[in-house]
């Protein structure tokens, strides 16, 4: 019988969580990775009177219970987005109710999670945590959100237009997603934003651009440059070859900071990014469920310290 | 009727029909991570190592696995 200790969450191509298997299986932990969308080639049964999970996989069985189990690493989505994408009808079935089964590992709520999905769920609304940011101290960027424009939009200034909500829609055999755009005041007050709300923000000129990857009580601080450069707009729209990534330390002030949201947020773990303008550092967004698999290197082993979390301890 | 900004700026390209699976690797469904088909070396140890990156590299689930 394989009690299982440390569930992982994740799905099938996420080579992230290969590191994360790699280094538990290194420590020899009792873990089962589980990837939602491999969940009907699994065997699973829930019995609400054992209060426990019996899977099997190709033969080999598992059990997940109350007693057995220390943490989950849950690298799955919380909000159920219909995209507007097509699916045949056994697709639609599929994803709604295996979403709805992975939701509902909250039952093990004697587990630590990391990111427990109600925290997640409430982290990632863009307002709140901006307001959360303020409340911690962090300078934010001038925000306004809705569906109509402030007063004081400046025709020749520069701004930043951020979606909500990921911004991912399908048409036809077409994706299309929406990062964050800059643009001028004119084109800002010539655009159709009636019809859905949006984020404003003012544009941070000769903006450093910082990710923190936050694991716990470690952070991992990141200058992305590129060829020793600041970046003009959202760094991710540029080529990951040409990007720097530098290890940074930040000042105990802004650790501070980052604890303290991370602690309201009810999070332990989350991708920060910040702006740093002269000797400011502005708060951008925290993703509960960012992507930090590119940036794990000797010096910024964010892997090993996702597993410390996940086993309670450092090896 | 002018289209929403965000629906304006967003940047569209052909979705990828099937997610391609590594090539010359399988999923070791005991291990938890992909393996090479003849040495059995784990596929993010050895030289083919794919690093995720934020948003554009995750089409399918929109940045972080914020998508279904």
């Amino acid at each position: 019988m394989n009690s299982v200790e440390y569930l992982i969450l994740s799905s099938i191509i996420d080579y992230s969580t290969d590191l994360i298997c790699i280094e538990l299986e290194r420590r020899d932990a009792k873990y089962l990775r589980l990837n939602r969308d491999m969940f009907a080639e699994y065997d699973i049964i829930y019995s609400l009177s054992d209060a426990q999970i019996e899977i099997n996989i190709n033969n080999s069985r598992y059990f997940i219970s109350q007693q057995s189990l220390k943490s989950v690493f849950f690298r799955a989505p919380v909000f159920f987005r219909g995209t507007g994408k097509a699916y045949s009808l056994q697709e639609q079935l599929k994803r709604s109710q295996w979403s709805a089964f992975i939701r509902n590992l909250v039952i093990f709520d004697k587990a630590f999670w990391i990111n427990h999905p109600v925290a997640t769920y409430q982290a990632e609304n863009k307002m709140f945590q901006l307001k959360i940011a303020q409340e911690c101290g962090f300078c934010v960027p001038q925000t306004y959100v809705g569906n109509a424009l402030p007063k004081n939009i400046v025709p020749n200034n520069t701004y930043i237009v951020k979606s909500l909500d990921t911004a991912l829609f399908y048409e036809s055999d077409k994706e299309m997603f929406t990062y964050s755009t800059m643009i001028s005041g004119q084109e800002l007050l010539d655009a159709e934003i009636k019809s859905a709300p949006i984020i404003i923000q003012d544009y941070l000129l000769g903006k450093k651009d910082i990710r923190v990857t936050v694991v716990n009580d470690e952070t991992f601080p990141i200058a992305i440059t590129n060829q020793g450069n600041s970046i003009i707009g959202d760094w991710r729209k540029h080529n990951k070859e040409q990007l720097e990534y530098a290890p940074i330390k930040l000042p105990p002030n802004v650790e501070k900071s980052i604890m303290t949201l991370m602690h309201k947020l009810k999070l332990s773990f989350g991708g920060i990014d910040l702006a740093l303008v002269k000797d400011k550092y502005y708060f951008i967004e925290v993703n509960p469920t960012g992507e930090w698999g590119w940036l794990v290197s000797k010096f910024c082993p964010i892997d090993k310290a996702i597993v410390n979390c996940i086993t309670g301890g450092n090896e | 009727m002018k289209q929403h900004i965000l629906l304006e700026r967003a940047k569209s390209y052909t979705e990828p029909r099937d997610i391609s699976f590594p090539d010359g690797y399988k999923f070791a469904e005991k291990q938890g991570y992909w393996i090479n088909d003849v040495s059995g070396e784990a596929m993010m140890l050895s030289k083919d190592a794919q690093r995720q990156q934020s948003k554009k590299c995750d089409r399918e689930t929109g940045e972080d696995q914020k998508g279904e």
